[in-house]
């Protein structure tokens, strides 16, 4: 759609939209946003839900929404706004749980998911095993120059995903590659992508089955959260199997890749303002402040997509049921009138609770915890463990595969043992 | 109205709102609350305990609210969401607890 293009501000805004998708845009996309946010949303960005496939799958035109204000509204009106993705259902993809539903579905199957996926779980299956695998893997680490991102970021959450779901641990590698190629956001080849995607499901088919027939056998299971969705039950209802095995798969695309660009984005601050190192070393209070701004300045997720259900105004814009619109979070997260000066890294912000990482409403993050927790016990270990960081962000470079995610692909580092 | 939190560390800290909004905000600004969904029950973070003598003074707990909280592991009498409270009487003071994590 032609939005008529020149603003008041002289910005081409079709030229600016049309360029979202350039690897220049996605490695640093927030000047776009800002000049994006002088306007009300603009139709024509066509861009890849998660697990769809540039070269293969066709894009639908969607409106770009991205002031605070607006990017809230569609979070907090689901029944304006479907999380249904005909794109991503006419793809190769494996439709995803929760993500992709509306109520009343998304309500059953929200309590579903909460009876095996509980704090107690999170807790007892995860932190004690995952500060022994992380002491093991900065030890290794320490003292020489490595890339964060393949050797502490890319590894954490996808062990985490293995501890959780009872699979063996040198799987890690095969959910890293697979969340990657889902999330649209490195370079993969079409055919890549796609035999991904394939191989992801015929995984989880396997493991989901196999457990199926052990508990039909009497076999003792683990005690793990592949199990518990296959036995939970809320007020009479069930997961059926097919249901059992896209959650897992939604679990492993919506946790591995964003927690470890989360996780990356942390260091990066560090490397940003070395002074980090030390005052977080000091005062460990500050490593939840200092982990919040880092969601609302460097959040991961970019941004997500609607289709929408009712005629309705957006910042005065007129949208038309049947429209396909994808908000920014991050945008939202850098709107000067929420955030006063946004892109500097301040923190304590008194309204940092309002950012939209997580997003908000009926389908907020149900990994969030996950998330936090797993960055904070790395952030610990490396606290406990280390005197200091070397390195420099001039070495390190941003991905630039898609605008789903702003973290970096490479990250070199050198995390220097505390002296004995 | 005048409002003594206990949070989740055990510190008891007074705040003087002017409903349940404005704290729910407050408490959200200072990390005592998650208020992950933002306040549109669904995430229970903002679970809360409230005194049974103030049950009078507040809202009721209706379907939604009772459904969030069913699925609770740490939810005891009194247990409420503060994002849905609202007052039914006027309140000078009232005394609720942050509940753990979930």
């Amino acid at each position: 759609m032609n939005n008529n293009a020149l603003s008041a501000s002289g910005i081409d805004i079709d030229a600016l939209v049309k360029n979202m998708l350039s690897p220049e845009c996605i490695s640093n996309p927030y000047p776009v946003y800002k000049q994006l946010r002088a306007h009300a949303p603009v139709n024509g960005l066509l861009d890849y839900p998660p697990g769809t496939v540039p070269g293969v799958d066709t894009p639908y035109p969607a409106w770009v929404v991205t002031r605070y204000e607006d990017v809230d509204y569609v979070l907090r009106n689901p029944e304006i706004f479907s999380s249904e993705d005909p794109m991503q259902a006419n793809s190769s993809a494996p439709s995803l749980m929760l993500v992709n539903h509306d109520r009343p579905r998304h309500t059953a199957l929200r309590n579903l998911a909460k009876m095996a996926f509980t704090p107690k779980r999170i807790h007892d299956d995860i932190v004690d095993r995952l500060r022994i695998d992380i002491i093991k893997i900065i030890d290794a680490g320490v003292n020489s120059e490595m890339d964060f991102m393949v050797d502490v970021a890319g590894v954490i959450p996808a062990l985490v995903m293995t501890y959780l779901m009872g699979l063996p641990r040198e799987d890690y590698k095969l959910l890293v590659r697979w969340a990657n190629a889902f999330m649209v956001s490195s370079d993969f080849t079409p055919e890549e992508r796609q035999s991904c995607n394939v191989e992801l499901f015929h995984y989880f088919v396997a493991k989901v089955e196999k457990r199926y027939s052990d508990i039909a056998a009497g076999v003792k299971v683990s005690d793990d959260l592949m199990t518990a969705f296959i036995n939970a039950e809320y007020e009479g209802d069930v997961l059926s199997k097919e249901e059992v095995i896209l959650f897992c798969i939604t679990l492993v695309v919506a946790g591995a890749e964003t927690t470890t660009y989360f996780i990356g984005n942390l260091m990066g601050v560090m490397l940003e303002d070395p002074t980090w190192f030390s005052k977080l070393k000091e005062d460990r209070s500050l490593i939840r402040p200092f982990m919040e701004e880092c969601l609302r300045r460097d959040g991961p997720p970019q941004r997500l997509f609607r289709l929408v259900l009712q005629d309705c105004e957006i910042s005065g814009q007129a949208i038309k049921a049947g429209d396909w619109i994808a908000f920014f979070m991050a945008a939202a997260n850098h709107d000067e009138s929420v955030f006063p000066e946004p892109e500097k890294f301040i923190i304590g912000r008194k309204n940092i609770a309002k950012h939209v990482t997580f997003g908000r409403g009926i389908h907020h993050c149900l990994g969030a915890p996950l998330a936090r927790v797993e960055a904070e016990i790395m952030l610990n270990v490396i606290l406990d463990k280390c005197d200091g960081i070397k390195g420099s962000l001039a070495a390190s470079r941003r991905q630039s595969g898609g605008l789903l995610a702003y973290g970096f692909s490479t990250l070199p580092v050198e995390l220097v043992a505390k002296k004995a | 109205m005048q409002v003594i939190v206990t949070d989740r560390a055990g510190e008891i800290a007074e705040y003087n709102v002017a409903g349940f909004s404005e704290l729910f905000s407050v408490l959200s600004d200072e990390m005592k609350i998650d208020a992950l969904c933002g306040g549109c029950c669904s995430c229970a973070t903002c679970h809360i305990y409230t005194d049974e003598d103030d049950a009078v003074k507040l809202s009721d707990c209706d379907e939604n609210e009772r459904d969030v909280l069913d699925g609770l592991l740490h939810v005891q009498s009194g247990s409420r969401l503060l994002c849905q409270l609202a007052s039914k009487a006027e309140i000078s003071k009232l005394n609720i607890t942050i509940a753990q994590a979930e």
